[in-house]
């Protein structure tokens, strides 16, 4: 463990010079699986509780017929699964349980929609949300809150369609998931599962904003009405404006120290405009948003989401019909513009001597706690 | 090898830093960029942005072909613009972004001049030409940018190149597959030559160091060759064993050259995958319709087994690879 030995006593060291750390330094064994084991993870799971429902539909045929049985069989699949989950168990029996819970979780939705007696209402729906809502919150595994929190995505963007909300899904969506990340330190005990839920939502929320790009049937069926010429659409990107001005306005409140008043107002005048120009092509704000927050928590999975989501909203936005390729290019062009000017007045008064200077008095304050500010947790 | 926020949270979570002070530890240990950080990195995002903005502007507004606007005037506009990156190239510094940039935005003039140029003069060349000889002319710039997500254009302007030339002409040899199975099998080579260049050059130019750059690559080819083989395991007519043959190559390779000489788990996660994906196909398509139930619990197991070897194999390795 040699490497991760030296990275670990390094950063240790910073903190111990500026006494924020207490006790003996002491090597962690283990540290997290990186992202695409947990991917690997997630993905296996969900085709293993396929298979497993598959079971379950095929040998107890006249019973699943029954909705309090597929309820109890159901519950007792997610208790089974907690208890086991709750004390660690072997790598096998981990995954197994996983694939029995979300197998579990598919007996009760097929329970819920017996019950309704139709899938065409906002209330199986909103039961399935408060299920999945509270196991993400529940369960005592990483990938099942993933999960559960994108089936719970899933859940409320549906429950909104039926309540004719569907205009607030994107930007409640960014929203949460915005909050979850910025406030992912706010109690040591729920970092884990704020992140766990955050990517679950992201997750949702990346694909569902290129359906307006790339799934006509969906996006159309959400608004049920013509979207690109429909108030929904300009309400929805004007809402995930406004999660833009959150996440920005937050960032800069946690380093008030670093600009003037002046500057402020620039940053929120630009970050309108940039919004507001890139209005037309969809999913633009998002893929900012994800960037700009992955980046200020240094979440290199956040980051990659934003650049990727980024390029894919860039590129498909050729293949919007209900613009001209010469109103699209006149609407590059100003972006283009617009972003460089914008650049060149960084540079011009934002330049990174003065930034320094500001910095050195912001890194003195840190070194004196009882001055700085903690709001930023 | 695991980030700064990784380990930071870990001592976090191990109570190591008291509550209040998280903050300022996230601060000092640069969890939470400086104000120097976020300049550069706002500065970079701008740049990229502005600029990519500004070359498709041109792209959309030539594909519009505005009557308008006669060719002359389009000619102009397209070579003006190639004249104006390479010398805003030529001002900047070397190695920075913005001349990386420059000449990104360079290499999309070239393909929007031979576009324009094809579309005006009706030349009746085949398509794959234009990409081919776009990443042709392109070559001495993308070597001269030392630029990464050049060279990943670059291989992709080759990739589509090729799929359109096997799409109008076909594979010289057969190779007993069908013609998708054919298309897939060259783009397959031409990822895996290309991974194998950026191996062995990544060490001694730095600039081809980043491991995106190879992981993309090998993700490409990764899952052309696990699809040829699901393909032929679903298809009753393909009976053709050379794809189980450069799958069994490809895997051996990934472990060898990934678990042995040059430390990547992605790499190894990616090959587990596949892996695990071909096992299960041939387990789905050997169903037994008289004992399915037996079969759907038998397959569930069989996932899960497979994941959790994989993942007790993939976390040993890791901890290996840290040591």
């Amino acid at each position: 463990m040699k490497i991760q030995q030296t990275q670990q006593q390094i950063l240790w060291q910073q903190l111990q010079e500026k006494a924020l750390v207490n006790g003996e330094f002491q090597p962690a064994e283990t540290l997290d699986s990186p992202w695409f084991i947990k991917l690997l993870l997630a993905c296996s799971g969900w085709f293993a509780s396929l298979f497993i429902l598959g079971f379950f539909l095929l040998t107890l045929q006249d019973l699943v017929e029954n909705s309090a049985v597929c309820l109890v069989v159901g519950s007792g699949m997610i208790l089974m699964a907690y208890q086991m989950l709750k004390n660690k168990p072997s790598e096998f029996l981990e995954h197994l349980m996983l694939a029995f819970s979300l197998a579990g979780q598919a007996l009760i939705a097929w329970a819920i929609f017996m019950i309704d007696n139709t899938v065409f209402s906002a209330f199986p729906w909103f039961a399935i949300l408060i299920i999945q809502s509270s196991l993400s919150l529940i369960m005592p595994h990483y990938i099942h809150r993933v999960c559960s929190a994108f089936f719970a995505s899933i859940a409320l963007t549906i429950c909104f369609h039926y309540l004719q909300l569907s205009a607030f899904t994107s930007a409640s969506l960014l929203l949460l998931a915005l909050f979850l990340v910025l406030n992912e330190w706010r109690s040591v005990k729920w970092q884990s599962t704020f992140e766990a839920i955050s990517y679950g939502i992201i997750l949702l929320l990346i694909p569902l904003k290129a359906s307006y790009i790339i799934g006509y049937d969906l996006a159309y069926w959400l608004n049920e009405t013509t979207l690109e010429q429909s108030w929904y659409y300009y309400l929805d990107e004007l809402l995930l404006l406004f999660t833009m001005l959150y996440l920005i306005v937050t960032l800069m409140q946690r380093s008030q120290h670093y600009f003037p008043f002046n500057t402020k107002l620039a940053i929120i005048g630009a970050t309108i405009c940039l919004c507001l120009l890139s209005m037309q092509a969809s999913g633009i704000t998002i893929g900012f948003a994800l960037l700009i927050v992955g980046f200020s928590n240094s979440n290199k999975v956040l980051q990659g989401l934003g650049i990727t989501s980024l390029l894919f909203y860039i590129s498909s936005y050729y293949y919007l019909l209900t613009l001209t390729l010469l109103e699209k290019s006149v609407i590059l062009l100003m972006m283009g513009l617009f972003i460089l000017a914008i650049r060149y007045a960084l540079l011009k008064w934002l330049n990174p001597m003065q930034i320094h200077s500001d910095s050195s008095e912001l890194s003195h304050k840190q070194l004196n706690p009882q001055q700085g500010d903690n709001d930023a947790i | 090898m695991p980030s700064s926020r990784h380990i930071v949270s870990d001592f976090i979570k191990r109570g190591y830093v008291q509550p209040a002070q998280i903050n300022d530890a996230l601060n000092c240990t640069q969890v939470s960029p400086t104000i120097n950080s976020w300049f550069k990195f706002i500065d970079r995002l701008l740049l990229c942005l502005g600029a990519l903005s500004l070359a498709f502007s041109v792209l959309f507004f030539i594909a519009y072909n505005w009557d308008d606007w006669g060719r002359f005037g389009k000619f102009a506009l397209i070579e003006s613009l190639l004249v104006a990156t390479i010398f805003t190239y030529w001002l900047a510094k070397k190695d920075s972004l913005k001349a990386q940039i420059s000449l990104l935005v360079s290499c999309l003039m070239v393909g929007v001049l031979m576009a324009f140029f094809g579309q005006t003069y009706q030349t009746g060349a085949d398509p794959w030409t234009l990409f081919f000889f776009w990443a042709v002319l392109i070559t001495p710039w993308v070597v001269i940018a030392r630029f990464a997500p050049l060279w990943l254009s670059w291989l992709g302007l080759l990739n589509i190149a090729l799929s359109l030339y096997i799409d109008s002409f076909g594979l010289p040899l057969t190779l007993f597959l069908s013609a998708d199975g054919n298309l897939w099998i060259a783009l397959f080579f031409l990822n895996s030559i290309a991974l194998t260049t950026l191996e062995l050059s990544s060490r001694r130019f730095t600039y081809l160091s980043p491991r995106w750059l190879a992981r993309s690559i090998a993700s490409l080819a990764g899952f052309m060759i696990t699809f040829i083989v699901v393909d032929t395991i679903i298809d009753s007519h393909n009976t053709s064993l050379l794809p189980f043959l450069f799958w069994g190559v490809f895997i051996a390779a990934l472990y060898v050259v990934y678990r042995h000489l040059r430390h990547d788990l992605f790499m190894l996660a990616g090959g587990c995958l596949s892996s695990i994906v071909v096992i299960i196909t041939a387990c789905i398509d050997n169903l037994n319709e008289d004992y399915i139930e037996g079969f759907f619990l038998l397959t569930s197991v069989l996932i899960i087994g497979l994941t959790s070897l994989a993942t007790i194999w993939l976390k040993k390795v890791n901890k290996e690879m840290l040591s």
